[in-house]
């Protein structure tokens, strides 16, 4: 049951997350790990037994709706759990492999957290459960990053988001009168402001994602650290996008705008993204534009899928962690260098390494073309040969400049960090699981595998590293800007009002006006009380005008 | 129920004598007082309990003169116990805010308590006289704390704060003797509406009445005197009064809004609409502007008390509920903020660090800080955040451009506060100096702790307090 499963990931996330003393957080992150990993084989056992069963719980209840806590337990809620449960373990197992964090527990136990609370989003049927979860997700991230400077555009993006969805929430429950995901359907029938909560709800979804225009909020987060970087890329913001194109997809496809919008930003965001990977010399950059490059094709695959998951999903997935894990690999070999242009050549160093690394890329490559082949004939064939080149044209660059491109490089003193059997051993089991489930006959996949070979040895694009020394290509933030010249006029048009409304027209015209006249009062009965001929003429004046009235309201009443 | 509601509005009111007969230069004061408010709460607790026994909506009766005929009328509903726990709960937040040397201010203390005293007889009195006479009575103590306690010297400040305050009074006070002159004695709030009173006078209280509420709630172009007053408050109790000053207005117009004759009211309500809407907006993009995080609060405390006048005047009745667990949460999480942004302004001023990363050097109260802006933003963690969509998604149904401008406007507000949240916990890769800066005591750790918790506990179920 997902419901038992979903409370055992709160406890253990609970329990991991007392600071304690170095030595206690070895065990503690050892005891998280281990329950974790049990609480996994649970899961996939009752997933094997085909258990469908409904945890349900009245939370609270509202005129719009019953506020329910849904814990839904499908052979299809399952399926979507699945590839993030994994991504967790491993990184929760990457994380006791590594030692690269002084409190693993804590790290361990937001992982595990961020799960839970992923688990309730797939799973809920309300729209103020959902939008809790959005926003859990979006706090745990925070921890995650733990770096002020990278999570601020991070944060002020999905935020901005999770408001958007807030609002494109409420406009749905107003009109349908219920808070029940299942009845979207209705608010179909009913049809008010289709385009608006289409185009709305899936700018929301596009910010989560990172894509174009959006994309700045994941770019900036190349300052973290790479495994946490791997857990923001992979179970955080945008599972809760995926997740929110799964639930509401019907309701957005009303709209004329929805297959164009979607189109044009992933396709937009290949090309941004094959444009990062190839000129930025920052290899966390590089990582972070090849996953938004991944989640444009999964979308569209998903969209070209009807929304529906599939477990050739769920490989897709695994398959870009383990290339992502490759590259971590590397990161973590070159004592965690970041800049591609700082790492030495690997041939000149150590053979055995070379092969590693070559294979640690080479076998998820491989599996992703394997994949993508299986999907090739129900889907849009041009999105995944685009993807296909423009992916392996990158990674090949990169392949090449480090393993096999000799240059001066090899003159920076480094010390090489090996990397620890048991993340070999890690990679290439669950590169064997994956092949034994997923494989075709493909005769594309071996050209692809070839070509990628073929690639990386000599690489077309290999004069492309000039720019890395390129300080401007390097540092350009035209989105940065272009967002803070916005955020600026706003600024700007809220002193300009402040200026003119408050104080202008409110402080010195409206409020000085009634000074003046509470003045010229004063001065007009200090005329009144003094014994002068302009006095007496003013007191004349006023009772002449009390006559008149009174006897203009006694005609009135008089008839 | 009757003798305990009664001991709860006489509480106050003898915690002033104490006050005012306690030594000089000491905390006795500050205790009576402090006690005094703790004392309350576990009276309107035990009143929400009681009234769960005797009923929703309890009334009593007090003759008070034969002629002219004045009866005071009081009574309790959920809406009000939960509206005095928050204003009581805030007071706390407050006093517990104050310094050393403002804690031994007797006259401080006292003027408090009688505001308390007039706040907390508005909230449960049901006629209309006794409803003038607290309405009234809350303007003179706040008058005579922010002359005497804060740094606003200006005159046209204060006479500006004064003159909207009494001309509200007595746009109110023209409307009750209307009504006096047609019904000879004092009339329930609940039979306003069914009084026989001529066209042309009913529409004379009517607009009286709205016009006297419109004045205590900051909307354009009557929003100045409060404004200019919160900017020149430091002392954390007299902001968090002021502030709450609204509110009068506020609980007004969902007490005759819930009698008023529909069609009446209903000219007035388009107008009303437009000039909050059109303040909401205003206010969110003042607060932008302004680089102060007080500021940036007041912009969040305006639009919420616009949001929930909105949602009184367009939607029924039944989200009055809603809107009162929302209107709870607020005015703690106010409060609390009020009371932590201006104990870091006084640490970081006297330890004469920037402020720019100030809470890297309070580590204590930066979590309390992230924990309270990221409620106001509007992230479950507390009942505020279903219970503001719940209002929202309502407003939407009675007019969606309104509810346009007012998710757009709480957006920017609620982005303006992170925003300052993040500038005051960056020091721009700036490595961490040596200032003495004096973070939060074990004791408010504590008691901020508790307060969070309370917050915390109502998303799960917003009376989880009632037993």
């Amino acid at each position: 049951m997902i419901a038992y499963t979903t409370f055992l990931l709160f406890f253990v996330g609970i329990f991991g997350s007392f600071k304690t003393g170095v030595k206690v957080d070895k065990i503690l992150s050892f005891v998280t790990f281990t329950s974790l990993f049990l609480i996994f084989g649970n899961f996939c056992e009752s997933w094997l037994t085909g258990d469908e069963q409904t945890f349900s719980f009245m939370w609270n209840s509202s005129p719009g709706g019953d506020i329910k806590i849904d814990i839904i337990s499908n052979p299809y809620n399952y399926g979507i759990i699945f590839p993030f449960f994994m991504i967790t373990l491993l990184n929760a197992a990457d994380n006791q492999i590594f030692r690269y964090e002084e409190r693993r527990s804590i790290f361990n136990s937001l992982a595990v957290l961020n799960l839970a609370t992923l688990i309730m989003m797939i799973t809920s049927n309300n729209f103020v459960q959902l939008l809790s979860m959005v926003f859990v997700v979006d706090i745990l991230a925070l921890f995650v990053i733990k770096d002020v400077n990278s999570y601020k555009r991070y944060f002020l993006l999905n935020m901005t988001a999770d408001m958007i969805l807030f609002m494109v929430l409420a406009v749905i429950n107003s009109l349908v009168d219920s808070l029940d995901i299942r009845q979207i359907l209705e608010y179909k029938q009913i049809g008010y402001h289709t385009d608006f909560v289409a185009v709305f709800g899936l700018t929301a979804v596009f910010m989560k994602l990172g894509f174009f225009a959006f994309h700045i909020g994941v770019t900036s987060l190349n300052q973290i650290r790479l495994h946490r970087l791997q857990h923001i890329l992979f179970l955080s913001a945008p599972v809760t996008a995926v997740v929110l194109l799964l639930k509401f997809h019907a309701l957005w496809s009303m709209s004329v705008y929805y297959t164009v919008y979607i189109d044009v930003m992933c396709i937009a965001t290949m090309a941004l993204s094959f444009y990062g990977c190839l000129v930025l010399d920052n290899l966390k950059s590089k990582i972070i534009y090849w996953q938004l490059m991944f989640w444009a094709l999964f979308v569209e695959l998903l969209k070209f899928n009807g929304f529906v998951w599939s477990n050739l999903f769920t490989s897709l997935l695994l398959d870009m962690y383990l290339i992502v894990c490759g590259f971590y690999w590397m990161y973590h070999y070159f004592n965690r260098r970041p800049l591609v242009s700082q790492m030495m050549c690997l041939t000149s160093q150590n053979p055995f390494r070379q092969d590693c690394a070559f294979v640690l890329i080479l076998l998820p490559i491989v599996l992703m073309a394997n994949t993508l082949a299986i999907m090739y004939n129900n889907t849009n064939r041009y999105y995944i040969w685009s993807f296909a080149i423009l992916f392996v044209l990158s990674v090949a660059l990169l392949i090449n400049q480090v393993i096999f491109t000799s240059t001066n490089r090899k003159k920076l003193k480094m010390n090489l960090i090996p990397v620890h059997w048991l993340y070999l051993a890690e990679q290439t089991g669950i590169a064997v699981i994956l092949w034994y489930y997923f494989h075709s006959n493909e005769i594309s996949v071996l050209g692809v595998s070839l070509a990628f070979i073929i690639l990386c040895c000599i690489n077309p694009l290999q004069k492309m590293s000039i720019l890395y020394s390129n300080k401007w290509v390097q540092t350009l933030d035209f989105f940065g800007i272009l967002y803070r010249t916005l955020i600026k006029s706003l600024r700007l048009s809220g002193k300009i009002l402040w200026l003119l409304v408050d104080r202008l027209l409110m402080e010195k015209v409206i409020l000085g006006l009634i000074k003046l006249l509470g003045k010229s009062n004063i001065r007009l009965f200090r005329q009144v009380h003094q014994s002068r001929l302009g006095g007496g003429g003013v007191v004349l004046i006023v009772l002449i005008l009390i006559i008149w009235l009174s006897y203009r309201q006694g005609v009135h009443i008089n008839g | 129920m009757a003798s305990l509601l009664f001991v709860f509005l006489v509480l106050p009111l003898l915690g002033c004598v104490f006050v005012l007969f306690s030594e000089k230069d000491g905390y006795n004061a500050f205790n009576v007082t402090f006690f005094t408010l703790c004392t309350c709460i576990l009276a309107i607790l035990k009143l929400f309990s009681e009234s769960q026994i005797v009923g929703t909506d309890f009334v009593y009766s007090y003759q008070w003169l034969q002629h002219p005929n004045v009866v005071f009328t009081f009574g309790v509903d959920s809406l009000s116990l939960l509206l005095l726990l928050g204003v009581y709960m805030s007071a706390i937040i407050g006093l517990v805010g104050l310094s050393a040397p403002q804690r031994k201010s007797k006259s401080l203390l006292l003027l408090v308590l009688y505001f308390i005293w007039n706040m907390s007889g508005l909230l449960v009195v049901r006629d209309i006289i006794s409803f003038y006479l607290f309405f009234a009575g809350m303007q003179l103590p706040l008058f005579m704390l922010i002359g005497s306690y804060t740094n606003i010297k200006k005159s046209s400040t204060l006479s500006l704060f004064f003159l909207f305050n009494f001309v509200g009074s007595l746009l109110l006070l023209v409307s009750i003797l209307v009504v006096y002159r047609y019904n000879h004695g004092s009339v329930l709030l609940s039979q306003i509406g069914i009084l026989d009173i001529p066209a042309v006078p009913q529409f004379i209280v009517l607009a009286g009445v709205c016009a006297a509420f419109v004045l205590r709630i900051p909307i354009w172009p009557l929003h100045n005197w409060i404004s200019f007053i919160s900017s020149g408050i430091k002392n954390p109790l007299i902001y968090i009064l002021t502030n709450m000053l609204p509110l009068s207005g506020l609980y007004g117009f969902i007490r005759f809004g819930q009698v008023i004759v529909p069609t009446e009211i209903n000219a007035f309500v388009p107008i009303i609409e437009v000039f909050g809407v059109l303040t909401m907006m205003f206010i969110a993009l003042i607060g932008l502007s302004h680089k102060n995080f007080l500021q940036k609060l007041f912009s969040f405390s305006t639009i919420s008390y616009l949001l929930f006048l909105l949602s009184k005047l367009l939607l029924d009745d039944k989200y009055q509920m809603n809107m009162a667990y929302s209107l709870f949460i607020f005015l703690i999480v106010n409060a609390s903020l009020t009371v932590l942004d201006l104990f870091a302004e006084n640490a970081r001023e006297e330890a004469g660090c920037d402020y720019r990363g100030v809470l890297v050097y309070m580590p204590r109260l930066s979590k309390f800080f992230a924990f309270f802006v990221l409620m106001a933003a509007g992230l479950p963690m507390s009942s505020m955040f279903w219970n503001n969509f719940t209002l929202i998604s309502a407003l939407f149904r009675e007019s969606f451009v309104t509810g346009l401008w007012v998710m757009a406007s709480i957006s920017l507000v609620g982005l303006a506060l992170i925003y300052e949240l993040y500038i005051m916990r960056d020091l721009q890769n700036k490595p961490l100096q040596e200032y003495a800066v004096t973070d939060i005591s074990d004791r408010k750790l504590v008691f901020f702790g508790c307060i969070t918790l309370v917050l915390f506990l109502s998303f799960f179920n917003p009376l989880w307090f009632v037993f």
